[in-house]
Protein backbone atom coordinates (compact mmCIF):
# COMPACT_ATOMS: atom_id res chain seq x y z
CA UNK A 1 0.00 0.00 0.00
CA UNK A 2 3.12 2.15 1.00
CA UNK A 3 4.58 1.43 -2.50
CA UNK A 4 1.41 2.23 -4.38
CA UNK A 5 1.01 5.87 -2.42
CA UNK A 6 4.46 6.56 -3.26
CA UNK A 7 4.57 6.03 -6.88
CA UNK A 8 1.28 8.39 -7.05
CA UNK A 9 3.00 11.10 -5.28
CA UNK A 10 6.50 10.74 -7.88
CA UNK A 11 3.55 10.67 -10.90
CA UNK A 12 2.04 13.73 -9.72
CA UNK A 13 5.10 15.58 -8.82
CA UNK A 14 7.55 15.06 -11.74
CA UNK A 15 5.19 17.01 -14.38
CA UNK A 16 5.00 20.18 -11.49
CA UNK A 17 8.92 19.78 -11.04
CA UNK A 18 9.82 20.31 -14.97
CA UNK A 19 7.20 22.82 -15.08
CA UNK A 20 9.38 25.31 -13.40
CA UNK A 21 12.89 25.33 -15.99
CA UNK A 22 12.63 27.22 -18.97
CA UNK A 23 12.00 25.72 -22.11
CA UNK A 24 15.43 24.80 -24.06
CA UNK A 25 16.63 27.52 -26.86
CA UNK A 26 15.73 25.18 -29.43
CA UNK A 27 12.40 23.83 -28.50
CA UNK A 28 10.14 24.32 -31.51
CA UNK A 29 7.17 26.63 -31.10
CA UNK A 30 3.93 25.50 -31.75
CA UNK A 31 1.54 28.13 -33.45
CA UNK A 32 -0.93 29.68 -30.95
CA UNK A 33 -4.48 27.84 -31.50
CA UNK A 34 -7.42 29.82 -30.91
CA UNK A 35 -10.47 28.00 -29.52
CA UNK A 36 -12.82 26.97 -31.87
CA UNK A 37 -15.31 29.35 -32.71
CA UNK A 38 -13.08 32.55 -31.89
CA UNK A 39 -10.78 34.75 -34.25
CA UNK A 40 -7.35 34.18 -34.02
CA UNK A 41 -5.30 36.73 -32.18
CA UNK A 42 -2.30 38.25 -34.70
CA UNK A 43 1.11 39.07 -32.36
CA UNK A 44 1.09 43.14 -32.28
CA UNK A 45 3.75 44.52 -34.18
CA UNK A 46 6.32 46.31 -32.01
CA UNK A 47 5.40 50.64 -32.44
CA UNK A 48 7.32 52.28 -35.46
CA UNK A 49 8.99 55.08 -33.94
CA UNK A 50 8.11 58.25 -35.02
CA UNK A 51 10.64 59.71 -37.66
CA UNK A 52 13.17 62.46 -35.65
CA UNK A 53 12.31 66.20 -36.13
CA UNK A 54 14.19 67.44 -38.37
CA UNK A 55 15.83 70.86 -37.01
CA UNK A 56 15.96 73.82 -39.77
CA UNK A 57 18.56 76.23 -39.84
CA UNK A 58 17.09 79.55 -40.62
CA UNK A 59 19.06 82.05 -43.24
CA UNK A 60 21.93 80.83 -44.44
CA UNK A 61 25.24 78.89 -43.15
CA UNK A 62 28.00 80.75 -44.99
CA UNK A 63 31.56 79.27 -44.92
CA UNK A 64 34.22 79.96 -42.22
CA UNK A 65 36.60 80.47 -44.38
CA UNK A 66 38.74 83.22 -44.32
CA UNK A 67 38.40 85.51 -47.52
CA UNK A 68 42.00 84.86 -48.80
CA UNK A 69 42.10 81.31 -48.12
CA UNK A 70 38.74 80.96 -50.66
CA UNK A 71 38.90 84.24 -52.39
CA UNK A 72 41.24 84.69 -55.27
CA UNK A 73 39.65 87.91 -56.36
CA UNK A 74 41.54 90.82 -58.20
CA UNK A 75 43.38 93.14 -55.64
CA UNK A 76 43.91 97.18 -55.43
CA UNK A 77 46.93 98.58 -53.12
CA UNK A 78 48.64 101.35 -52.52
CA UNK A 79 51.42 102.56 -50.49
CA UNK A 80 55.09 103.85 -50.12
CA UNK A 81 58.80 102.33 -52.04
CA UNK A 82 61.69 103.79 -51.75
CA UNK A 83 64.60 103.68 -53.93
CA UNK A 84 68.05 104.01 -54.47
CA UNK A 85 69.71 103.43 -57.62
CA UNK A 86 73.54 103.34 -58.12
CA UNK A 87 75.48 102.77 -61.14
CA UNK A 88 79.39 101.54 -62.02
CA UNK A 89 80.49 104.96 -62.18
CA UNK A 90 78.35 106.32 -59.13
CA UNK A 91 76.48 108.72 -61.05
CA UNK A 92 72.98 107.61 -59.80
CA UNK A 93 73.57 107.96 -56.22
CA UNK A 94 71.30 110.33 -56.20
CA UNK A 95 68.50 108.87 -58.00
CA UNK A 96 66.63 107.82 -54.89
CA UNK A 97 64.15 108.50 -53.29
CA UNK A 98 60.24 107.22 -51.93
CA UNK A 99 57.53 107.71 -53.93
CA UNK A 100 53.83 106.56 -54.29
CA UNK A 101 53.34 102.63 -55.75
CA UNK A 102 49.75 101.44 -57.18
CA UNK A 103 49.37 98.25 -57.79
CA UNK A 104 46.77 96.29 -59.29
CA UNK A 105 46.74 92.17 -58.94
CA UNK A 106 44.11 90.91 -61.29
CA UNK A 107 44.89 87.55 -61.40
CA UNK A 108 45.72 85.60 -57.92
CA UNK A 109 46.27 81.76 -57.30
CA UNK A 110 46.64 79.73 -54.30
CA UNK A 111 50.66 79.99 -54.22
CA UNK A 112 51.13 83.39 -56.48
CA UNK A 113 50.21 86.00 -58.91
CA UNK A 114 50.38 88.10 -61.54
CA UNK A 115 50.56 91.44 -60.77
CA UNK A 116 51.33 95.28 -62.35
CA UNK A 117 52.40 98.18 -60.45
CA UNK A 118 53.16 102.14 -61.44
CA UNK A 119 55.80 104.19 -58.97
CA UNK A 120 55.31 107.51 -59.04
CA UNK A 121 57.80 109.86 -57.59
CA UNK A 122 60.73 109.19 -55.60
CA UNK A 123 64.01 108.39 -58.08
CA UNK A 124 61.90 109.52 -61.42
CA UNK A 125 58.54 110.97 -62.51
CA UNK A 126 56.94 108.01 -63.41
CA UNK A 127 58.20 103.66 -63.37
CA UNK A 128 56.31 100.93 -64.17
CA UNK A 129 56.61 97.24 -63.60
CA UNK A 130 54.90 93.82 -63.87
CA UNK A 131 55.60 90.40 -63.10
CA UNK A 132 54.79 87.17 -61.07
CA UNK A 133 54.82 85.91 -57.29
CA UNK A 134 54.85 82.91 -56.37
CA UNK A 135 55.62 81.62 -52.55
CA UNK A 136 53.48 80.26 -49.65
CA UNK A 137 49.76 79.92 -49.35
CA UNK A 138 47.99 81.74 -47.14
CA UNK A 139 48.45 80.39 -43.51
CA UNK A 140 45.98 81.00 -40.90
CA UNK A 141 47.59 82.44 -37.87
CA UNK A 142 46.20 80.99 -34.48
CA UNK A 143 43.01 79.05 -34.44
CA UNK A 144 41.05 78.17 -37.22
CA UNK A 145 38.95 81.26 -36.68
CA UNK A 146 41.25 83.70 -36.62
CA UNK A 147 40.85 86.47 -38.76
CA UNK A 148 44.48 86.84 -39.90
CA UNK A 149 46.50 85.44 -42.58
CA UNK A 150 49.69 85.89 -44.06
CA UNK A 151 51.96 84.39 -46.91
CA UNK A 152 55.25 85.12 -47.59
CA UNK A 153 56.22 85.56 -51.22
CA UNK A 154 59.16 86.21 -53.98
CA UNK A 155 58.10 88.07 -56.69
CA UNK A 156 59.81 88.38 -60.34
CA UNK A 157 59.52 91.15 -62.12
CA UNK A 158 60.33 93.47 -65.42
CA UNK A 159 60.69 96.90 -64.67
CA UNK A 160 60.75 100.42 -66.47
CA UNK A 161 61.93 103.31 -64.30
CA UNK A 162 62.68 106.65 -65.19
CA UNK A 163 65.23 108.22 -63.44
CA UNK A 164 65.67 112.21 -62.28
CA UNK A 165 69.31 113.41 -61.63
CA UNK A 166 70.47 117.24 -60.57
CA UNK A 167 73.35 118.67 -62.43
CA UNK A 168 76.37 117.34 -60.39
CA UNK A 169 77.80 120.97 -60.69
CA UNK A 170 74.64 123.19 -60.42
CA UNK A 171 72.35 120.78 -58.49
CA UNK A 172 69.80 123.00 -59.58
CA UNK A 173 68.81 121.43 -63.22
CA UNK A 174 67.65 118.07 -63.47
CA UNK A 175 68.18 115.47 -66.00
CA UNK A 176 66.36 112.59 -67.21
CA UNK A 177 67.20 108.97 -68.14
CA UNK A 178 65.78 105.88 -67.90
CA UNK A 179 66.35 102.14 -65.91
CA UNK A 180 65.65 98.69 -68.17
CA UNK A 181 65.65 95.25 -65.81
CA UNK A 182 64.37 92.97 -63.60
CA UNK A 183 63.63 93.28 -60.24
CA UNK A 184 63.47 90.25 -57.88
CA UNK A 185 61.97 91.06 -54.19
CA UNK A 186 60.40 89.41 -51.29
CA UNK A 187 57.17 90.12 -49.78
CA UNK A 188 55.17 89.21 -45.92
CA UNK A 189 51.46 89.49 -46.41
CA UNK A 190 48.89 89.79 -43.95
CA UNK A 191 45.88 89.33 -44.83
CA UNK A 192 42.95 90.42 -42.44
CA UNK A 193 39.30 89.47 -43.08
CA UNK A 194 36.46 91.89 -43.06
CA UNK A 195 33.89 89.92 -44.56
CA UNK A 196 32.91 86.80 -46.07
CA UNK A 197 35.17 87.61 -49.51
CA UNK A 198 36.46 91.02 -48.67
CA UNK A 199 40.20 91.35 -47.05
CA UNK A 200 42.11 93.92 -46.41
CA UNK A 201 46.12 93.46 -46.92
CA UNK A 202 48.99 94.51 -45.65
CA UNK A 203 52.26 93.88 -47.64
CA UNK A 204 55.93 94.69 -47.14
CA UNK A 205 58.47 93.96 -49.50
CA UNK A 206 61.73 94.28 -50.47
CA UNK A 207 64.18 93.75 -52.97
CA UNK A 208 66.56 94.94 -55.70
CA UNK A 209 66.31 96.17 -59.32
CA UNK A 210 69.33 95.26 -61.87
CA UNK A 211 69.73 96.30 -65.25
CA UNK A 212 71.00 98.95 -67.41
CA UNK A 213 70.37 102.70 -67.79
CA UNK A 214 71.64 105.17 -71.30
CA UNK A 215 72.97 107.18 -68.55
CA UNK A 216 72.08 110.93 -68.15
CA UNK A 217 74.18 113.88 -70.42
CA UNK A 218 74.12 117.11 -69.82
CA UNK A 219 76.36 120.38 -70.82
CA UNK A 220 79.09 120.19 -68.42
CA UNK A 221 80.89 123.98 -68.93
CA UNK A 222 82.92 124.20 -65.79
CA UNK A 223 86.04 124.40 -68.23
CA UNK A 224 85.16 123.91 -71.89
CA UNK A 225 81.57 123.72 -72.52
CA UNK A 226 80.67 119.87 -73.56
CA UNK A 227 78.15 117.34 -73.39
CA UNK A 228 79.17 114.12 -70.88
CA UNK A 229 77.38 111.13 -70.44
CA UNK A 230 77.32 109.70 -67.04
CA UNK A 231 75.65 106.88 -65.56
CA UNK A 232 75.82 104.87 -68.60
CA UNK A 233 75.18 101.17 -68.53
CA UNK A 234 74.93 98.90 -65.45
CA UNK A 235 72.61 100.06 -62.62
CA UNK A 236 70.95 98.34 -59.87
CA UNK A 237 68.67 99.42 -56.85
CA UNK A 238 67.14 98.32 -53.58
CA UNK A 239 64.23 99.23 -52.81
CA UNK A 240 61.87 98.57 -49.65
CA UNK A 241 57.98 99.46 -49.65
CA UNK A 242 54.45 99.08 -47.51
CA UNK A 243 51.27 98.92 -49.36
CA UNK A 244 47.72 98.38 -48.21
CA UNK A 245 44.90 97.32 -50.21
CA UNK A 246 41.47 95.27 -50.46
CA UNK A 247 41.18 91.98 -52.46
CA UNK A 248 37.50 90.76 -53.26
CA UNK B 1 37.61 83.87 -64.60
CA UNK B 2 36.71 83.13 -61.13
CA UNK B 3 33.46 84.71 -60.09
CA UNK B 4 35.16 87.27 -57.44
CA UNK B 5 37.03 88.68 -60.73
CA UNK B 6 33.66 88.60 -63.22
CA UNK B 7 32.36 90.39 -60.64
CA UNK B 8 34.63 93.20 -60.21
CA UNK B 9 34.85 92.91 -64.36
CA UNK B 10 31.17 93.22 -64.88
CA UNK B 11 29.41 94.39 -61.72
CA UNK B 12 26.70 92.30 -61.64
CA UNK B 13 25.25 91.17 -58.29
CA UNK B 14 24.77 87.69 -59.66
CA UNK B 15 28.16 86.86 -60.17
CA UNK B 16 29.15 88.17 -57.05
CA UNK B 17 26.59 86.45 -54.43
CA UNK B 18 27.42 83.43 -52.82
CA UNK B 19 25.40 80.51 -54.10
CA UNK B 20 23.88 78.34 -51.26
CA UNK B 21 23.05 74.48 -51.10
CA UNK B 22 20.04 72.92 -49.51
CA UNK B 23 21.61 69.76 -47.69
CA UNK B 24 20.09 67.84 -44.61
CA UNK B 25 22.51 66.01 -42.72
CA UNK B 26 20.53 62.66 -41.00
CA UNK B 27 23.27 60.74 -39.08
CA UNK B 28 24.26 60.44 -36.44
CA UNK B 29 21.10 60.78 -34.78
CA UNK B 30 20.30 61.84 -32.20
CA UNK B 31 23.16 64.67 -31.62
CA UNK B 32 23.64 68.06 -30.39
CA UNK B 33 25.98 70.19 -33.48
CA UNK B 34 27.73 72.62 -32.57
CA UNK B 35 28.61 74.77 -35.72
CA UNK B 36 31.95 76.34 -34.68
CA UNK B 37 32.58 80.02 -35.35
CA UNK B 38 34.82 81.09 -38.91
CA UNK B 39 36.55 84.51 -38.78
CA UNK B 40 33.64 86.43 -39.77
CA UNK B 41 30.77 83.62 -38.99
CA UNK B 42 29.04 82.95 -35.52
CA UNK B 43 28.58 79.64 -34.23
CA UNK B 44 25.31 78.07 -34.34
CA UNK B 45 24.21 75.20 -32.61
CA UNK B 46 21.32 72.50 -33.66
CA UNK B 47 20.56 69.14 -32.97
CA UNK B 48 20.46 66.26 -36.05
CA UNK B 49 18.61 65.76 -38.11
CA UNK B 50 19.22 69.15 -39.37
CA UNK B 51 18.75 71.03 -42.54
CA UNK B 52 20.41 74.35 -43.62
CA UNK B 53 21.54 76.59 -46.61
CA UNK B 54 24.74 75.91 -46.96
CA UNK B 55 27.62 78.42 -48.91
CA UNK B 56 28.72 76.08 -51.38
CA UNK B 57 32.83 76.66 -51.47
CA UNK B 58 34.64 73.54 -52.14
CA UNK B 59 33.96 69.42 -51.19
CA UNK B 60 37.79 69.47 -50.29
CA UNK B 61 37.72 68.60 -46.68
CA UNK B 62 40.03 71.63 -45.05
CA UNK B 63 37.86 73.86 -46.81
CA UNK B 64 34.50 72.43 -44.74
CA UNK B 65 32.45 73.98 -42.37
CA UNK B 66 33.60 72.68 -38.55
CA UNK B 67 30.67 70.51 -36.88
CA UNK B 68 31.57 68.98 -33.15
CA UNK B 69 28.56 65.89 -32.79
CA UNK B 70 27.84 65.77 -29.48
CA UNK B 71 26.74 62.43 -28.57
CA UNK B 72 25.28 61.46 -25.33
CA UNK B 73 25.45 58.40 -23.39
CA UNK B 74 22.49 56.08 -24.47
CA UNK B 75 23.08 57.34 -28.76
CA UNK B 76 27.47 56.63 -27.92
CA UNK B 77 26.74 53.44 -26.65
CA UNK B 78 24.15 52.60 -29.42
CA UNK B 79 26.88 53.33 -32.01
CA UNK B 80 29.68 50.88 -29.82
CA UNK B 81 31.12 53.67 -27.48
CA UNK B 82 31.26 53.48 -23.96
CA UNK B 83 30.36 56.95 -22.66
CA UNK B 84 29.62 59.91 -24.53
CA UNK B 85 31.64 61.16 -27.42
CA UNK B 86 32.25 63.98 -29.47
CA UNK B 87 32.73 63.53 -33.24
CA UNK B 88 34.98 66.34 -34.98
CA UNK B 89 32.73 66.73 -38.11
CA UNK B 90 33.38 69.12 -41.51
CA UNK B 91 31.07 69.35 -44.32
CA UNK B 92 32.12 70.34 -47.23
CA UNK B 93 29.64 71.81 -49.86
CA UNK B 94 31.12 72.51 -53.38
CA UNK B 95 29.43 73.91 -56.21
CA UNK B 96 26.00 72.85 -57.61
CA UNK B 97 25.88 70.62 -61.17
CA UNK B 98 24.02 72.79 -63.74
CA UNK B 99 21.17 70.69 -63.27
CA UNK B 100 17.84 71.49 -61.42
CA UNK B 101 19.11 71.58 -56.84
CA UNK B 102 18.02 69.09 -55.11
CA UNK B 103 18.22 69.00 -51.44
CA UNK B 104 21.35 66.67 -50.26
CA UNK B 105 21.74 64.26 -47.95
CA UNK B 106 24.36 63.33 -46.14
CA UNK B 107 24.63 60.46 -43.47
CA UNK B 108 27.34 58.68 -41.89
CA UNK B 109 26.24 54.75 -42.62
CA UNK B 110 25.97 53.11 -38.72
CA UNK B 111 28.33 50.47 -39.63
CA UNK B 112 30.95 53.12 -40.25
CA UNK B 113 30.31 55.13 -37.06
CA UNK B 114 30.55 52.15 -34.91
CA UNK B 115 33.81 51.20 -36.36
CA UNK B 116 35.10 55.40 -36.08
CA UNK B 117 34.24 54.50 -31.82
CA UNK B 118 35.24 51.61 -31.31
CA UNK B 119 38.83 52.40 -32.79
CA UNK B 120 39.02 50.63 -35.74
CA UNK B 121 39.17 53.26 -38.32
CA UNK B 122 40.44 56.70 -37.73
CA UNK B 123 38.06 58.88 -40.01
CA UNK B 124 34.74 58.01 -41.52
CA UNK B 125 33.08 59.74 -44.38
CA UNK B 126 30.08 59.64 -46.68
CA UNK B 127 29.69 62.22 -49.67
CA UNK B 128 26.87 62.75 -52.57
CA UNK B 129 27.96 62.56 -56.21
CA UNK B 130 25.59 63.81 -58.72
CA UNK B 131 25.77 61.07 -61.62
CA UNK B 132 23.39 63.10 -63.99
CA UNK B 133 26.73 65.06 -65.10
CA UNK B 134 29.38 63.94 -67.17
CA UNK B 135 31.95 63.24 -65.51
CA UNK B 136 30.21 62.75 -62.23
CA UNK B 137 30.54 65.60 -59.96
CA UNK B 138 31.14 65.93 -56.04
CA UNK B 139 28.92 68.18 -54.21
CA UNK B 140 28.99 67.70 -50.70
CA UNK B 141 30.89 65.31 -48.54
CA UNK B 142 31.09 64.76 -44.46
CA UNK B 143 33.76 63.85 -42.51
CA UNK B 144 33.98 62.77 -39.24
CA UNK B 145 36.84 61.60 -36.62
CA UNK B 146 37.41 61.40 -33.12
CA UNK B 147 40.00 64.14 -33.14
CA UNK B 148 40.65 67.68 -33.75
CA UNK B 149 41.11 68.30 -37.42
Amino acid sequence: MRALAALTLALVALPAAYADEPPPDDAPTLPFLSPPGEPSVEPEEPPVPAPPKVSVIPGVVDSPLHARLRSHGPALFAGVECHEFTTSDGYLDAAAGCGLLVELVPFDFRFGDIHAAMLVGGPGPIGARAGVSFGSPFVLLGSQSSSVAFALRAHLEGVIQTLSQHDPTTLDTSYQSQFTGLGVGATFAASIAVTRLLSIEVQLDSGAYLGTSPGFTYHDCSAACTDVTSGEGFAYSTYFGALVGARL
Amino acid sequence: MRASQFCLVISTWAACAPTYVTVQVDAPVPAHVIIEEGAVTPSFETDTPFRGNFEAVSTRTRDGIRLLFELDQATARRYGAEDKVTLYGRLAVGQPTSLPREELHVAIPEDKLRALLRGELEQVWTFVIDHRVTPPKEVARLVLQLEEF
